[in-house]
């Protein structure tokens, strides 16, 4: 079962760097902002199947949440946007390690304060080093794109 | 210069990861599916003002290209409902890292064969050792 889950992670990172791709070609002919509308638009009416089917919470409560938790909404266009920008400009593989990066590198500020109301947790010596082998990461894939391009 | 592009991919990871610790604080009130579906529909409602005003590209290629360069959506779909299947089963850490790194490395694959319309980069030395690098990175952490 176990293996069978880390099987099924694998596929949707393989579809997330599909998505990467596919939405690179389409935004050269559509544009940035359109091909991140559509991104949006077609994945709103999945989800709107599958909250139908398969939802046990209530998205009316939306309403009473505090008003800072619905601005994930516009950090979800953000990153989608600056994913179909940047792939036609530095490759799939550059902008997918540089925004995993980013987002290790974000996890670990949000988890050094805790913030979000999330549980704090310390960069220790483990993070510290994953956050070195990052930034190795980083300069390779970056090292390789510009030998590319040359 | 290029490498401008890759402050923007940074900053759209780090949006990334804000995103995940408010959805998720979101999700507790209001149920995990249901705070995705929050943030698709919000962001359609965005996306589409923001095209209507400053779109300077032409929507109407959804119907002149081939059907699956139409595919993003859908992808990203899955990959939720993976991550939604797997985190009950084996936890947060490890799906986190299987799916980083079957990204990384459908990434640098599709890329080195030019798959998916995306421009062909030769799989080299430095992207393997990226890769290696990257999910010695992720052991460390999770």
């Amino acid at each position: 079962m176990g293996l069978f889950m880390v099987l099924l992670t694998l596929a949707g990172g393989i579809s997330l760097s599909a998505q990467s791709s596919i939405n690179g070609t389409f935004a050269r002919k559509a544009g940035t902002f359109e091909t991140s509308l559509l991104t949006f638009f077609t994945g709103a009416l999945f989800m709107t199947v599958v909250v139908l089917f398969f939802g046990q919470g209530n998205i009316v409560r939306v309403f009473e949440v505090p008003k800072w938790q619905l601005f994930c909404a516009v950090l979800g266009v953000s990153f989608m946007f600056l994913t179909v920008f940047t792939v036609p400009k530095i490759g799939v593989a550059g902008a997918n390690i540089t925004a995993v990066t980013g987002q290790l590198l974000g996890s670990m500020i949000i988890d050094q304060y805790g913030l979000f109301g999330g549980k704090q947790v310390p960069v220790d010596t483990g993070r510290a080093l994953g956050l070195l082998f990052m930034l190795f990461a980083l300069y390779f894939i970056f090292r390789s794109q510009r030998r590319s391009i040359k | 210069m290029k490498i401008i592009y890759y402050v923007f991919a940074l900053a759209g990871g780090f949006a990334l990861s804000m995103e995940g610790a408010i959805a998720s604080e979101l999700g507790k009130t209001i149920g995990e599916l249901e705070s995705s579906y929050f943030i698709f529909l919000t962001g359609t409602v965005l996306l589409t003002l923001i095209t209507l005003f400053f779109g300077k590209g032409d929507l109407s290629y959804i119907f002149k290209v081939p059907r699956w360069n139409l595919a993003g959506g859908s992808l990203g779909i899955i990959y939720l409902t993976m991550l939604v299947i797997s985190v009950p089963f084996i936890g947060v850490g490890l799906s986190m890292v299987s799916v980083i790194i079957g990204q990384m490395v459908a990434s640098i694959v599709i890329e080195g064969f030019g798959w998916l319309g995306s421009a062909r980069n030769p799989v080299d030395r430095d992207r393997i050792l990226s890769i290696i690098c990257m999910a010695a990175a992720l052991i460390l952490i999770f």
